[in-house]
């Protein structure tokens, strides 16, 4: 099967569901259009080979951020009213989406040529080894940024919910 | 026409955030849904970066992604300790209605 529908048929299923996010009227199936949403650009990601960062997003993306997502809706009843969504507001969504699409792909392949992934082949680590190497030798002072800044977040996120 | 090209990726990035800035601008009232707009639009860049990097065979794009990745994650898990932290004092959940800074 050619790589190409590969990917047609997955951004396609990607863009639907970020579709399904924004239109949807239930809080809880805008979740689930977010999930569909996070496999379908995994799969993305693992057809560009960054096989890493893809199981990365299933990890972080929906393992933690979507289950808190859903552990807040579900705890605190939370019933926010949403705006209708009428022809007035969608037809100026669909010229604009629309439009960027067009624009983006004139700028694509004016300055890039429409250039082709040259994958190379049986380059000799995976990602991981690679990404690996580079955030500890390369990327130090931003990778001990990232842990300060995970510390401060949950102490943070601890004093707010604390009983106060 | 079997190839995969950079200008796919580009385009698929480029209307995923549109949708994300568009369901921003249409949802402006909801707490939940602009936190979850945003998330579309920093999955938009990170795919983004992943394409050029791919592009480029160059590692720095992915490196980027691992942090945007993580600081998603921070950002989620303040703002919906802020989203609980309003609910519990009674404040009104709108949007438009959190004109204040003390509370």
């Amino acid at each position: 099967m050619p790589i190409k529908l590969f990917f047609y048929f997955f951004a396609g299923l990607a863009l639907l569901s970020g579709i399904g996010v924004i239109v949807s009227k239930h809080l809880v199936k805008t979740m689930l259009w977010l999930l569909l949403l996070f496999i379908s650009t995994a799969i993305l990601w693992l057809l560009i080979h960054a096989e890493f960062l893809a199981l990365l997003l299933g990890l972080i993306y929906i393992g933690a951020v979507l289950v808190l997502f859903l552990f807040v809706i579900m705890i605190f009843d939370l019933t926010i009213e949403r705006i209708k969504l009428t022809w007035f507001l969608l037809l100026p969504i669909t010229c604009t989406v629309t439009l960027v699409a067009i624009l983006s792909h004139t700028f694509a392949t004016a300055i890039y040529h429409k250039h082709i992934f040259t994958f190379l082949k049986h380059s000799k680590h995976n990602l991981a080894v690679t990404m690996g190497n580079l955030l500890f030798t390369d990327y130090l002072i931003e990778f001990e940024i990232i842990g300060i800044l995970l510390l401060v977040a949950i102490v943070s996120v601890i004093g707010l919910s604390d009983k106060a | 026409m079997n190839i995969l090209t950079l200008a796919d990726y580009l385009v698929f990035s480029a209307i995923l955030f549109a949708l994300g800035l568009i369901g921003i601008f249409v949802n402006r009232t909801n707490f939940i849904l602009v936190l979850i707009c945003l998330e579309l639009i920093l999955l938009a860049v990170s795919t983004n970066f992943i394409a050029f990097a791919e592009f480029a065979h160059d590692t720095t794009g992915q490196i980027v992604v691992f942090f945007i990745l993580a600081i998603a994650a921070i950002k989620t898990a303040v703002g919906l300790a802020i989203l609980i932290l309003l609910y519990k004092r009674k404040h009104p959940l709108s949007l438009e209605k959190l004109n204040f800074l003390k509370g």
